[in-house]
């Protein structure tokens, strides 16, 4: 057994980073879908006066952080589908108000004021007890099964919550029950990360995944593998490191970040070197287009006066442009040497 | 604006007096839609009837579309009557039935979705809260994909599509949800001359097919050849109901000016409502469908 796995404290700690890096990112990618993704961040906010009011009367800081927490996801939700201007103002009031109020009530409590707030704005992982991880882990499972539970619909009212609307689905309790599973998160995630960089392992590992798949469906597997990959070896790399583990995961994060736009930006250049758009004409391709069909690998390319044109995006591509005719499979008849 | 009840001259005024019908798709008696209190249009009385194309034709701002939107539950029925499918509006709920193609311009492209997974949305009325696509639900979706000729673009991310193509996946979304009627919001609005042409066959093959569809547009050159019937809306009234012929007719002889019905071509955001917003921010008050 790895030296890490040796303490109690680390195992809670790594179990707790799993499940925070599998909830995180599954919530988060809704949060992106409807570009709230600061939205977060104010929850992180108004729940750390739920943490000083708990520190302050004895009470568990989770508890009245969650309350605090989803309090304030429901007027976030009710704020938005009034459509207001002045909400996003309102919004700004109660993010800052609430973690002023937590500055001022936690400095008025008596059990070290100081070391409490750095521990909730940045985590502090290792000092995760048994009982806040069972609480944790049961928390984070509901998480996870809701979302999952939820998941096409809330895709679809992300996606267009008017249509949403005329298909009767209840957009409104969608968006609060979104904004709950947020606040739930920012909580379950406040060990772990802290409350500052919370929104980051939501946000972070999807803008990752959004650069590298093609669909909605694979983006999420794969924002869902990174936040683990970054959550579990942020607090593995912490350890070794000595540095603290809440901003080791983030940092993570956008390594893979940035690893991933490099690799996206040299990808698209190299597919626009080997790109060539067939000729531009408004007839478009389709079963009964006259233009015989050849399947191909998993696209079908339709013979247009001897080339083959392949659909691209929104337009057609010359299939295969650098290849001589040769080297195609013997399908094709090329009466038309022109393009190739 | 006078207070009596408009009578456009075609005789339509006949069934006012009746009950809503219930063998009618969309049964109105004297209703009216609107925002909060203010109603855009009123005093609506029509049926219309399985098998029939209905152009809503009018300019911008007449409330054409508030007309449609308030069918589909989108705005607030301020008076008369309205049944769907011979169920009066508020006790309606087999939304399904009612397929919506709303006017966008783009598809939200804040993350990655494909055509296919556009599509899915239509099945959802139709699936548990915990079930998943089946097999069935895939053949459709497929097939939805098939009558607007985007079978071969499933596995694309839909924002990448031209406008035109992106208007035919919002069709081929409503199809999957198999509706007895389509209700279509200026599909042909904002995209070029090209993509109109492959959409007003697409529509001509769901016409062929028996569909019952309900456009609301301000040209008709898309859709002569599949119209049925035209309702002209103006200031909030409806002014003209009947076959397209009469139409013709009725735009022929002097009456009220109608700045923009044919040949006025338009795209990009040029033909937002000046006056009043057909899909704006009021559209998300809240109180009128969450309840």
């Amino acid at each position: 057994m790895p030296e890490i796995l040796a303490y109690d404290f680390m195992q809670r700690a790594l179990l707790a980073a799993l499940l925070v890096g599998l909830a995180a990112p599954m919530v988060g990618v809704f949060l992106v879908q409807r570009r709230l993704s600061l939205i977060g961040d104010g929850m992180g906010h108004v729940a750390l006066a739920g943490v000083a009011v708990g520190v302050f009367t004895n009470q568990a800081p989770v508890l009245t952080a969650m309350a605090f927490a989803v309090v304030a996801a429901v007027v976030i939700e009710l704020v938005r589908a009034r459509g207001r201007t002045s909400g996003d103002v309102a919004l700004a009031v109660m993010f800052y108000g609430g973690i002023a109020l937590g500055v001022v009530v936690i400095g008025r409590s008596q059990s070290g004021a100081p070391a409490n707030l750095d521990s909730y704005l940045f985590g502090a992982i290792s000092t995760t007890t048994k009982s806040d991880l069972l609480v944790f882990a049961a928390l984070a499972l509901v998480v996870v099964a809701v979302t999952w539970a939820l998941r096409p619909r809330l895709f679809a009212v992300a996606n267009d919550e008017e249509y949403a609307r005329a298909t009767g689905m209840r957009v409104t309790a969608l968006n609060i029950t979104l904004a709950v599973l947020t606040a739930v998160t920012v909580v379950v995630a406040m060990r772990v990360v802290g409350l500052l960089l919370i929104s980051a392992l939501m946000i972070v590992p999807n803008a990752t995944a959004q650069l590298v798949a093609g669909s909605f469906r694979a983006a999420i597997r794969l924002a869902v593998a990174i936040g683990v990959i970054c959550s579990v070896g942020g607090v593995a790399t912490a350890y070794y490191a000595d540095t603290p583990a809440g901003g080791t995961i983030v940092l993570l994060a956008i390594a893979l970040f940035m690893a991933a736009s490099t690799y996206s930006a040299m990808r698209d250049r190299i597919a626009r070197r080997r790109h060539l758009e067939a000729e531009r004409h408004e007839h478009e391709h389709g079963v009964n287009c006259g233009h015989p069909m050849i399947e191909h690998d998993n696209h079908v390319d339709y013979l247009h006066d001897g080339h083959r044109h392949a659909p691209h995006q929104g337009h057609y591509d010359e299939h295969d442009p650098h290849k001589t005719p040769h080297e195609h499979d013997p399908l094709t008849t090329h009466d038309d040497p022109v393009r190739h | 604006m006078t207070a009596t009840l408009n009578a456009p001259d075609d005789g339509s005024q006949a069934i006012s007096s009746q009950a809503i019908s219930s063998q009618a798709i969309v049964s109105l008696r004297s209703a009216s839609f609107g925002y909060a209190d203010r109603a855009v249009v009123s005093d609506v009385t029509m049926d219309i009837h399985a098998g029939e194309v209905v152009a809503v034709l009018g300019p911008n701002g007449s409330g054409k579309s508030t007309l449609v939107k308030g069918l589909l539950g989108l705005n607030n029925h301020l008076g008369g009557q309205v049944a769907l499918f011979g169920t009066p509006i508020d006790r309606f709920h087999d939304h399904a039935r009612l397929g919506y193609v709303p006017q966008r311009h783009t598809l939200s492209a804040s993350v990655r979705a494909t055509v296919a997974e556009v599509v899915a949305i239509g099945r959802l009325p139709h699936q548990s809260w915990l079930g998943r696509a089946n097999h069935e639900d895939r053949r459709i979706i497929k097939e939805s994909l098939a009558v607007v000729g985007l079978d071969d673009r499933a596995a694309v991310d839909v924002s990448t599509l031209s406008g035109g193509q992106q208007r035919r996946v919002l069709i081929a979304r409503a199809l999957a949800a198999q509706p007895d009627v389509l209700i279509m919001d200026e599909p042909t609005a904002g995209i070029d001359l090209a993509s109109q042409e492959i959409l007003s066959q697409v529509l001509a093959r769901l016409a062929a097919r028996g569909a019952t569809m309900l456009i609301v547009t301000h040209e008709l050159r898309a859709l002569s050849r599949v119209l049925t019937r035209i309702i002209q809306i103006n200031q909030g009234r409806v002014t003209f109901d009947g076959p397209p012929g009469n139409h013709e007719l009725s735009q022929a002889s002097p009456g009220p000016a109608l700045d923009d019905h044919d040949g006025h071509h338009h795209d990009g955001d040029d033909d937002l409502p000046l006056t009043w917003p057909a899909a704006g921010p009021l559209d998300r008050l809240p109180g009128f469908h969450d309840a």
